[in-house]
């Protein structure tokens, strides 16, 4: 479905050049869920703009259906970090601005729009505001409306980050039984390794300066995986072990 | 699932109410505190003109400008609303000019760096010192002090509307980006919005600047207007028709300053509920 072929990407500041992505290959596969993982400035982040055609990369290309990404494309869509929902729209006005810009079907995309707010339990939260809304039902407004387009391919930048943990965890659980019932490739940048694990069926663990892809951890558990307590502990322990060794490995061979 | 939600809605409600009730309150504080603040200024210059016996010429008392009001009040009204006129003919044609020329300045670094110090120039120049000039070039009608208050308020419209337009947030450019947004399309769906709060900061400090402007185009050359009367009324040492003048203007200022809160609160409602946030 992705295909991220020998991407080199270094960014020109007055201070020098910076090499952000060296050399990154990765295949993802339709209705895959893959996360990023590692520290600040390996380069994650860069290389989900790349995919979103947001960001040109120095060397490389990505090809998504074997067409060759040169912009943002319209069965792509992109959700950040933080929830960037219009403060003068409502919520049912927010997850429609897709509908808008890209000129989609209005009857379609706001049946369309109704279903996700039901999925995320906002269905009485149309007509408000988004400062009406605490932070987490923000970020789910966010979540419908990079849904409202029927991507195929969701890429989502950290986006619980923002969020207390406990909001963060309820929003991980929800966002999985969502994807389950879409057909979606999703591409999810994150820091914590819990939510790499509850989520993904492969992890891909990134090393910084330059970023690249230091090891595919695949997440061999049965979904619909749950936090806390579960039938696959030891699996969710061998494969954290795995991840938080191969994360730190990356820190001790930074020079001090 | 849907119990939480049904919680939710019932908190949210309540927390309404109660913002309303605190929003009165702080109404109710916003016009009355001023109102009190303005007795005690009157009563201390009151107690002071007749406490010092100051000269009626020097500083008339709070009753003496109000006599010299009630002896003509047709007469005067019909000077406010002249320089009334002018203040606001002149405003609108600053925002008319202004922006625009926000709108190609924020769009293109390369004009920017063109325009700016022209504008900065023109700001510069000493608005008093360009009043006879005015008249030279326009005589004694109205264009002249139309035109002096366009030279006052344009500028802090055009700054304000160029940093407005540029204070998009990242995230909602790359929002816009990703969607393959149209130039038109960002800027009336992004762009613009985010850019009114700022514009009317810049608004707000045109409409002082546009009734000082247009005072200062009637100390030159006019045969009427409060500007004109002030400057009349100096040199008959008629202190409290000046003063009569100058309160009308400030009641000008102030009605004028309030119709933009208004039509702020009316076009922006989401920015003050954002800031009354914690």
């Amino acid at each position: 479905m992705i295909d991220i072929r020998a991407i080199d990407q270094e960014f020109v500041t007055p201070r020098g050049s910076i090499r952000a992505l060296s050399d990154v290959n990765l295949t993802i596969n339709k209705n895959e869920f893959v996360t990023l993982v590692g520290r600040s400035g390996c380069g994650k982040s860069t290389l989900l703009r790349i995919i979103a055609g947001l960001q040109k990369p120095t060397d490389g290309h990505v090809t998504i259906a074997e067409d060759p990404v040169l912009g943002p494309r319209r069965d792509v869509s992109m959700m950040f970090q933080r929830p960037a929902l219009l403060p003068w729209r409502s919520v049912m006005q927010n997850i429609m601005l897709p509908a808008e810009v890209l000129g989609l079907n209005r009857k379609r995309a706001k049946a369309r729009a109704e279903e996700l707010l039901t999925l995320t339990g906002l269905e009485q939260f149309a007509t408000k505001l988004p400062h009406e809304l605490s932070g987490g039902m923000q970020q789910r407004v966010s979540l419908c409306r990079s849904l409202v387009q029927e991507p195929s391919i969701l890429l989502m930048d950290e986006p619980f980050s923002a969020l207390d943990a406990l909001t963060r965890e309820e929003l991980s659980v929800e966002l999985q039984r969502i994807v389950m019932e879409q057909n979606t490739t999703i591409v999810f940048v994150t820091h914590s390794i819990e939510e790499a694990v509850l989520l993904a069926d492969r992890v891909v663990v990134m090393r910084p300066r330059p970023g690249r892809i230091r090891e595919i951890v695949p997440v061999p558990i049965p979904r619909p995986r749950s936090l806390g307590g579960s039938a696959h502990a030891d699996e969710v322990t061998r494969v954290s072990a795995r991840l938080h060794d191969l994360l730190h490995e990356t820190h001790e061979e930074i020079p001090a | 699932m849907t119990t939480p939600t049904l919680l939710n809605t019932v908190t949210v409600g309540s927390e309404d109410a109660g913002l309303r009730r605190a929003r009165r309150t702080a109404n109710l504080r916003s016009t009355l505190l001023p109102l009190a603040g303005l007795l005690l200024v009157v009563l201390a210059w009151w107690l002071a003109v007749a406490g010092f016996q100051i000269e009626k010429f020097l500083l008339p008392s709070p009753a003496d400008v109000w006599n010299a009001f009630m002896a003509n009040p047709g007469f005067l009204l019909a000077q406010t609303w002249v320089t009334f006129v002018e203040t606001v003919q002149g405003f609108l044609l600053a925002i008319v000019i202004g922006l625009p020329i926000a709108m190609v300045i924020a769009s293109s670094k390369l004009i920017e760096q063109m325009i700016y110090p022209l504008l900065l120039a023109i700001n510069a120049a000493p608005k008093v010192a360009i009043a006879p000039l005015l008249v030279v070039w326009m005589g004694f009608g109205q264009a002249p002090k139309v035109v002096m208050v366009v030279l006052l308020c344009f500028f802090p419209i055009v700054l304000s509307t160029t940093a407005g337009l540029r204070s998009t947030p990242s995230e909602f450019i790359d929002l816009a980006k990703s969607l393959n947004a149209k130039p038109l399309q960002t800027f009336v769906k992004f762009r613009a919005p985010f850019a009114l709060e700022q514009i009317f900061v810049g608004l707000k400090t045109a409409i002082s600047l546009a009734v000082i402007g247009a005072v200062i185009a009637e100390f030159v050359g006019a045969s009427e207007g409060l500007g004109y009367l002030i400057v009349q009324s100096g040199s008959n040492a008629n202190t409290a028709l000046a003063f009569v003048a100058i309160v009308l203007l400030a009641l000008m200022s102030i009605l004028l300053f309030y119709v933009l809160v208004f039509i702020e609160r009316l076009l922006i409602p989401w920015a003050e509920s954002q800031r009354a946030k914690p």
